[in-house]
This record gives C-alpha cells, sequence and structure tokens, in this order.
C-alpha cells in the first residue's frame, strides 16, 4: 500500500518538463574585460572553424577520436596534438574563433559502449564495441570494423527500445532518448556540460573566441537516407540543458520553433546547414516537410534562424555543380557526389547547391512567398578528428583513421602502411573514390569590430561572412549607388565605403536615376598562392515568357595587370603553372592583390538580383598529389592533380523596391 | 513572501509525506534531512542564478530521493565491486579531500615570493599603436614609396601618398603575432627598427611596402603585482595542490606492498 501511494506521490509532483527548454547559464566575462577593447569600426577579419567533432561524437570515437573539445580549442589557439594513430595535428596559423559542434544525438554516450564496466558496457548489445579505442586497437586494420560498427551496430543499438520505466521517463521527462535502452542520460550531460565548460575556459575576449554549439544530425528514413544536418550557434550567453536532437524531432521546423522559444528565453542561437551537396535536394527544397508547399511564413520562420550555410568543407563544396551551371567553367569543383546516411547512392542534384537555391530564393519572393533561401556563406571543416585539416601539403583527413594516405585513398592499399598488404596485397587496390572526394577545407572569415562572442554573433547574423576551401584570403565586397575611383583610391577607402555602401550580406534597394557599383577586394594568403581572378556571380528571376531562374559569370578583376576580355567575359590565361614533380608553383604569375569597381553590364533596375564573390587563386597541389609525390608512386588517377583554392563571399541583394 | 512561504509549506509537506510512508522501521527507511536539502538548494542557486520554483523543490527532492533507492538497491547487489567508475570516483575524491585541506588564501608573503619567481609567466607582450601608407606590390611599390617619404619630410600632406590598404591605414594595440598574420612574416622584425612619431620606413610586407607612422609602442613588461595578484594566488593553489596530492600518495605508497603476478601465478595459487 505504502509502494503505491509513494509511486503516486512521485507521479503527482512530477511535471512534464523538457530539459531541452531550460536554459542554464555560461559562466560570465568581466564586462570591463571586454569594455577595455579596441572597436574597429572599419573591422577586422577572424577566421575560424565552426564545425568540429571530438570523442563525444559517436562516429569521431568509433573512428579513432581521444581528443576532447578542450583539446579542440587548444589546437585552435595553435598548439600541436596527437591523435591515437600517432598522427601530428597542429595549424600554420592560430584560428580566431572555434565552435565544437559535436553530434547532439548520443553525445557522450559511445564511450561508454567501450568502457565493459559501465552500465551501458556491461549490456549484450555493446560487447562488439568494447575497447575499441583500446591502445592495441589503433591500427589500420580495424579501419573495417570501425565503419561497420558505425554505420550499422550503432544505429540498431540507439532503436533498441528499453524497460517500461524507460518509456515512463521518456514520456513523462519529453526526451525520446530515455526510451532507449543503450542511452545514458548522465553520460550525456555529463559529455554536454563538458562541451559548455570548454567553451567557457577558452574564451579570451579579444583574441579567442569560442561557442557553445552542436549539430542537429538527422536524415530522412530509409531507403531515401538524405542527410539534412545543421550546426547550432548559440550566442554562449546560455546554453541549454541539454540539445535539441533527432530523437526530439527530425523536422528542421520543428528545430527552428525550438530556437524561438529559447530566443524568447533570452538566448539567440543560428543553425547552419552543411553538406547540402549530400542531402539530395532536402536543404533547399521548395516544400514544408509535409511537402505543403512552401510561403512566407516558412520562409520567416526560416530567416530567423539560419541565415548562413556552410558552402564548402571535407566532405565537399556545395557552391554548385557542373550539371547546374553548365556555362560555369569553375564550378567542377570538389564536388562529393553521393548522399551522407546511403553512400552507396548518388545525391540529386537539384535542392542541394546554394547558388541554385539563390535564385530560387528570388524566383519564390517574385510569387509574393518570400524568400527562404537569403543566406550568407561561410566555410569549415567538419573535422571528426578535434582539430581542423585544411592545408592541402599537412592533411590528416577527416577521421582519425585516415591518418595515413592509405587508408584516405590517394596511394594503393599498402604503400605506406604494410599491415595493409595482409588484407588487400600490394600494388593496386585503393581505398573507395569517397575518401579521395573528401577536401582539405574549409573556413569560415568574418568581418567584425573586435573578437567576441558579441561582434563575431553579430556579424554572422548580418551575413558579413564569407567562406574559403581552406585558405586565408582577405575578402571586401561592397555595393552603393554613390562609389567612384576616387573613394577607393583614398587611403580612407574603407571608412568611406561603409559610409556610402552596404558590405556583403546587405540588400541594396533601388535608387532611381542610378546604377550600382560594386567594389571587390582581395589579398591573398600569406601562405597560400597568388590570385589570379575576382569573380562575380550574378543570380536572378526571369520573369518573361521563360519563367525561370538564371545566372551569370563575369570576371572582374585579372592578375598580373590583365584586362577581362569584353566578348568572353573571362580574363586571359595568366600561365600560372604546378610542377607535379615536386609541387612547386610558377614564381612570376598572379597577384598578391586585386581591386576593382564593377558595375553590371546587364544590369535592370527593375529586377531583384543576387550578387556575390568568387575570387580564385593560382593553382597549387591537391593533397591526394601531396601523399602520393611523398608516398613516391603516382597520384591516383581520376582524382585532379591541382586545385584552386578560392574563396566566397556572401552575397549583396539588389532589391527594386 | 508568498513565494518563500509556498517553498517552505511544500518542504514541510513532503517531509511530512516520506515520513508517514517510511514510519514503519524498516531497512529501506530513508531519512532526509533539512540541512542536506539547504545544501542541495543552494548548490541549484549557484547554478541556475535564482531561488527554485516550489515545483523546482519537489524535483530537487525527488531526484535526491530517486537516486537514494536506486543507490541502495545497487549497493545490494554488489554493483560498486570491480566498478572502474566507482574506483575512480572514489580515488578522486579522496584527493579532492586532500586539496581542500589545503585549500587556503594564500599569505601575502607567499604571493610575493611567487611572483618574483616566476616572472616570466605574468609577462605582457609588447604592443605596436600606428598608422600606415601602403604602397602595392604591384605598382613599383620600392621606388613610390622611397619618393613618397622623402616629400613627405618635405612637407607634403601624407594622405596625398600611397594605395588604400585593405585592411585599413590605423592599427591599435597590436602584437607582434597579430602583425606577422596581417602583413606576413617579416614586418614585426621590421616595425620594431623604426622610430616613434615620425614616418619612417619603408618596410616590406607581402603585399608590397609600407611608410610607418609609429605612433607609440609599449614594451612587453612585468605588470604590477597588484594587477596580476589574483592570478598569481590561483596560481599557488593549484601547485599546492597538486604538490600536496603528490605527497600524500608518496607516503601512502610507503604502507603498501605491491606485488604484480602473472595471471599464470594466480591460477596456481
Amino acid at each position: 500500500m505504502h509502494r503505491v501511494l509513494f509511486l503516486l506521490t512521485i507521479f503527482f509532483i512530477s511535471s512534464c518538463s523538457d530539459d531541452s527548454l531550460v536554459v542554464v547559464p555560461v559562466k560570465d566575462v568581466e564586462q570591463e574585460k571586454i569594455q577595455n577593447l579596441d572597436l574597429n569600426l572599419n573591422r577586422n577579419v577572424y577566421f575560424g572553424d565552426l564545425h568540429v567533432h571530438t570523442k563525444y561524437s559517436f562516429d569521431a570515437y568509433i573512428l579513432g577520436n581521444l581528443l576532447g573539445p578542450d583539446e579542440g580549442y587548444k589546437f585552435a589557439k595553435g598548439e600541436k596534438l596527437i591523435n591515437g594513430f600517432g598522427r601530428d595535428m597542429q595549424l600554420k596559423e592560430p584560428l580566431d574563433f572555434y565552435a565544437i559542434t559535436d553530434h547532439g544525438v548520443w553525445l557522450g554516450v559511445v564511450p561508454e559502449y567501450a568502457d565493459p564496466t559501465s552500465r551501458l558496457g556491461k549490456l549484450e548489445g555493446t560487447k562488439p564495441f568494447h575497447n575499441v579505442n583500446a591502445p592495441e586497437n589503433f591500427t589500420s586494420i580495424t579501419g573495417t570494423n570501425r565503419v561497420k560498427l558505425f554505420r550499422g551496430d550503432y544505429g540498431k543499438l540507439m532503436v533498441t527500445p528499453g524497460s517500461y520505466l524507460n518509456m515512463f521517463r521518456a514520456w513523462r521527462e519529453n526526451n525520446t532518448a530515455l526510451g532507449s535502452k543503450y542511452f545514458d542520460y548522465d553520460a550525456h550531460l555529463s559529455a554536454w556540460n563538458d562541451t559548455i565548460k570548454a567553451a567557457e575556459d577558452n574564451y579570451e575576449p579579444g583574441k579567442f573566441t569560442t561557442f557553445v554549439a552542436y549539430e542537429w544530425t538527422v536524415s530522412s528514413p530509409l531507403p531515401e537516407r538524405a542527410s539534412y544536418h545543421r550546426n547550432v550557434i548559440f550566442d554562449s550567453k546560455g546554453a541549454p540543458k541539454r540539445p535539441f536532437t533527432r530523437v526530439d524531432s527530425t523536422l528542421p521546423e520543428d528545430l527552428w520553433a525550438w530556437q524561438d522559444n529559447l530566443r524568447e528565453q533570452g538566448l539567440d542561437s543560428l543553425s547552419i546547414p552543411h553538406n547540402s551537396n549530400q542531402s539530395n535536394g532536402e536543404v533547399f527544397k521548395l516544400n514544408y516537410s509535409n511537402g505543403r508547399p512552401i510561403d512566407k511564413s516558412y520562409a520567416e520562420l526560416r530567416m530567423r534562424n539560419e541565415p548562413l550555410v556552410e558552402i564548402s568543407q571535407i566532405k565537399g563544396t556545395s557552391e554548385t555543380h557542373p550539371k547546374l551551371s553548365p556555362d560555369d567553367e569553375w564550378a567542377d569543383f570538389e564536388i562529393l557526389n553521393t548522399r551522407k546516411g546511403n553512400v552507396s547512392q548518388y545525391s540529386l542534384v537539384s535542392g542541394s547547391y546554394v547558388r541554385e537555391a539563390l535564385q530560387n530564393g528570388l524566383a519564390l519572393n517574385y510569387e509574393k512567398r518570400g524568400n527562404p533561401f537569403k543566406v550568407g556563406f561561410i566555410g569549415s571543416t567538419d573535422t571528426h578528428n578535434s582539430a581542423s585539416p585544411v592545408d592541402e601539403d599537412n592533411y590528416w583527413g577527416g577521421a582519425a583513421i585516415s591518418f595515413s594516405p592509405d587508408n584516405r585513398g590517394s596511394v594503393p592499399y599498402g604503400t605506406t602502411d604494410k599491415s595493409l598488404s595482409t588484407i588487400y596485397g600490394s600494388g593496386n587496390t585503393y581505398a573507395d573514390m569517397r575518401g579521395v572526394q573528401f577536401g582539405a577545407s574549409g573556413i569560415a572569415a568574418v568581418w567584425a569590430e573586435q573578437n567576441t562572442r558579441e561582434a563575431i554573433f553579430a556579424a554572422m547574423k548580418r551575413k558579413e561572412t564569407y567562406g574559403t576551401s581552406g585558405n586565408r584570403i582577405k575578402l571586401r565586397f561592397f555595393a552603393g549607388h554613390s562609389i567612384t575611383q576616387e573613394d577607393l583610391k583614398s587611403p580612407n577607402a574603407i571608412s568611406v565605403l561603409y559610409k556610402k555602401a552596404v558590405p556583403m550580406g546587405g540588400d541594396l534597394i533601388k535608387k532611381s536615376g542610378t546604377e550600382p557599383s560594386f567594389v571587390v577586394w582581395a589579398q591573398k594568403d600569406k601562405n597560400g598562392a597568388p590570385l589570379q581572378r575576382i569573380q562575380i556571380v550574378k543570380g536572378w528571376y526571369d520573369s518573361g515568357w521563360r519563367r525561370e531562374t538564371r545566372e551569370k559569370v563575369y570576371d572582374v578583376a585579372c592578375s598580373d595587370n590583365l584586362e577581362v576580355n569584353s566578348e568572353t567575359l573571362r580574363c586571359p590565361d595568366n600561365n600560372a603553372t604546378v610542377d607535379l614533380n615536386n609541387c612547386t608553383i610558377s614564381a612570376n604569375s598572379g597577384s598578391s592583390e586585386l581591386r576593382t569597381i564593377w558595375k553590371d553590364p546587364d544590369f535592370d533596375p527593375n529586377i531583384e538580383a543576387v550578387y556575390y564573390v568568387r575570387v580564385l587563386e593560382n593553382p597549387t597541389c591537391r593533397w591526394t598529389t601531396w601523399d602520393a609525390l611523398r608516398a613516391g608512386v603516382e597520384p591516383r588517377e581520376n582524382v585532379p592533380k591541382t586545385i584552386q583554392e578560392r574563396a566566397w563571399s556572401s552575397p549583396i541583394w539588389y532589391k527594386p523596391n | 513572501m508568498k513565494q518563500k512561504l509556498l517553498i517552505f509549506f511544500s518542504i514541510g509537506l513532503f517531509i511530512f509525506v516520506i515520513d508517514v510512508i517510511f514510519n514503519e522501521d524498516s531497512p529501506n527507511k530513508i531519512t532526509l534531512y533539512e540541512s542536506e536539502l539547504d545544501s542541495l538548494i543552494k548548490t541549484w542557486v549557484t547554478q541556475v542564478g535564482r531561488e527554485p520554483t516550489s515545483e523546482e523543490i519537489d524535483g530537487i527532492i525527488k531526484q535526491l530521493i530517486d537516486e537514494e533507492i536506486l543507490y541502495r538497491e545497487a549497493l545490494k547487489l554488489g554493483l560498486d565491486k570491480n566498478d572502474i567508475i566507482i574506483k575512480r570516483r572514489l580515488a578522486q575524491k579522496i584527493s579532492f579531500l586532500k586539496q581542500e585541506s589545503i585549500k587556503k588564501n594564500p599569505s601575502e608573503a607567499e604571493i610575493q615570493d611567487h611572483y618574483t619567481n616566476n616572472k616570466q609567466d605574468y609577462f605582457i607582450e609588447s604592443t605596436y599603436t600606428f598608422s600606415h601608407i601602403y604602397f602595392s606590390k604591384d605598382n613599383q611599390a620600392q621606388s613610390r614609396s622611397i619618393k613618397a617619404l622623402q616629400s613627405i619630410q618635405q612637407g607634403e600632406e601624407p594622405s596625398l601618398f600611397g594605395d588604400p590598404f585593405l585592411l585599413g591605414k590605423n592599427f591599435s594595440t597590436k602584437t607582434a603575432k597579430e602583425l606577422d598574420r596581417s602583413f606576413g612574416a617579416e614586418f614585426s622584425d621590421s616595425i620594431q627598427n623604426l622610430e616613434i612619431k615620425k614616418w619612417d620606413g619603408p618596410i616590406a610586407s607581402e603585399y608590397g611596402e609600407h611608410l610607418i607612422f609609429l605612433n607609440s609602442y609599449t614594451d612587453s613588461y612585468l605588470p604590477e603585482l597588484s594587477q596580476v595578484r589574483s592570478m598569481v594566488a590561483s596560481d599557488i593553489l593549484a601547485r599546492d595542490q597538486s604538490q600536496s596530492t603528490a605527497k600524500y600518495l608518496e607516503e601512502l605508497r610507503k604502507e603498501y606492498e605491491i606485488e604484480i603476478l602473472s595471471d599464470l601465478n594466480v591460477q596456481s595459487n
């Protein structure tokens, strides 16, 4: 009797709470410290990575990552890390900001599987995971098993239901994960709290900025299995008590509603989609999740929460695809053509690339349905190694197990790693093509007044950002109605431009009787190749009889004082070369800086249009070529030997009304 | 006030309910002490930054009871034996305990001492504040910059010369490392040889040549103790804690006899 009474009491007092909606404070920095920092109204450029996985991500851990969030931040500040397989990882230059974005789903739980003495480790299903990262298992031949664990076993455990008590708790606390037999809320919270703490401990206003963040990792069900993941970056004045994950909902609309809810409580956040290239058309589709065509309120909901997209990262670049942009000679760049959750199937092209989305946004807006794709760009890596591999000549792969060239597919199995020849023989078997489609990319660049959370977060919200394929090109982009050549020659050019023009990410409103001028200005990365050309990509909606979206690529500035050919709209060849025998590049071509004012020769004052900048470097060796060169073998066939590193500015939108 | 009463009432009610439920003097009796609850609430307040509502207090109590029940059941089943996590936790606990015991504020003399002996940890890097005139590499940087410097020295207006620079013309309190990241590797080496408060140069960067008006330069310096006192104090604490744990372990090791057996030996035993 007493027992029943007791249970009833417990039941009575427990309200349906949801931890994901509870905001916990994050340790405050002394405001005085921030007030004493310099504020540059002409803005500084800061480089960072907003997509980093550590040992708390299920896949990163299974693939051999033992490094946590704190180590990740130390890496970004310039320290050398060594991964489990013994690979050194260090940046040429420290980064200015960094966010650890572990998979929210099962965050911190899989290391429990690997420990045979833990509660979950004692369950039958976790046996295959036991000691996966014991010292003796850091060998190449464990690779196959590791991949099987994270592609197969892990998924099965996740959806194994627990006891009725588990179910009851899951229902009562509105936390579906608690219903799984293979979930541990304590381990989950402890990993999340450690993530928050690492962000607190490593934030140095003025020097180095961190954000509390995680990844909302979601795919559509089999057989389609298209992924539409987002990173959620908090302004970091607080943090939710637990992340909202795929087990809470697989619909982006629900994620945005959750962000709205937290914003009302004073905690602002951005969600940033990535790998739209692998989404099979999901990320930029023209429907609500339930299939209804999108409308104005969808556009508003999405834009409130999702002003940026990640345009480039390790698993491919999402700018555009040769099928979408047949007239763009540079469209075939770092394309990864398969789906994420279903790597043996191609990803649909339409709906997966940002340039098409920018144009579709204008078409939707023309139809008075709002513009849900008015997005700015960043790059980031998506490293699962806690450390960003962004240099072609020092690439350590996206996961710890990719530590050797053999495992990443750039050289035949057994070339540098003899242990693999016992399985694959020696000589000519390569790892699959997907590995070599991975790239040493990307970087997020932000124009902000100072290196603080407030300034960088605000810059991201106004889209004054750009993305790069891993380099640190410096890039300014402005549009205005009354900019003159004189303005651009003045030593005060920057402050004049901020007065007279809008920077990248902004809207330029029509002014009768004038045509807009665009200022593009880039400096090479001091550790990178010289610049080859600057281009402007224009997109618009042709509402005439053709009723279709259109795009055009203009070369606007050429290196070596060359002039754009007015017929072809292209720069003449600057004869830059790469010597594939040693990866040296020609010394006498390319520029350290390019700058120009450009007017759109096809400008129509009554048509809404979107413009963004693409800067191209001279070609250099791709990481696959560097790997082969060092191993003393020929570069792999059917893989580009060189790469033209680049930067993409956030667009400027011309608004006719 | 009303809120507080409500909280007080609900705590009271709850303890009463618990008391009634477990009044039989069974081994399954769980006794809660108000002091225990108080300290839990205090922790909650420091974590969340406000007083808990009565519902939240109920939640805290419920959690406490749940935990206690599960804990006792686990003990009954002997789950605490041979659990590496528990082992580690207990080991951690005792080392914390030792650390807590020496957690006192370091004395003035200690602080002074530590600061004097570890000056290298507290240096502030040197910084440069300057304006520059930039001459692009692509347009005869060397000759134009030298000519411009001569003209400026003869009294011409500096703003008449040079090309605009992407990062602007004024740089405030930048360290050598920051300059090298913006301008290229030798820039900070060159700038430290320039004279202050006059146009000087040119010096080379990745992008061309620069004439520099160095407004101010602050040498790297050791801040006064008063400016870094709290940093020094926490460093002392961290040092003492690690030393005391080490010392404690050292003493304990003497009391233990350690024997490493191969599995074979274990079996033959």
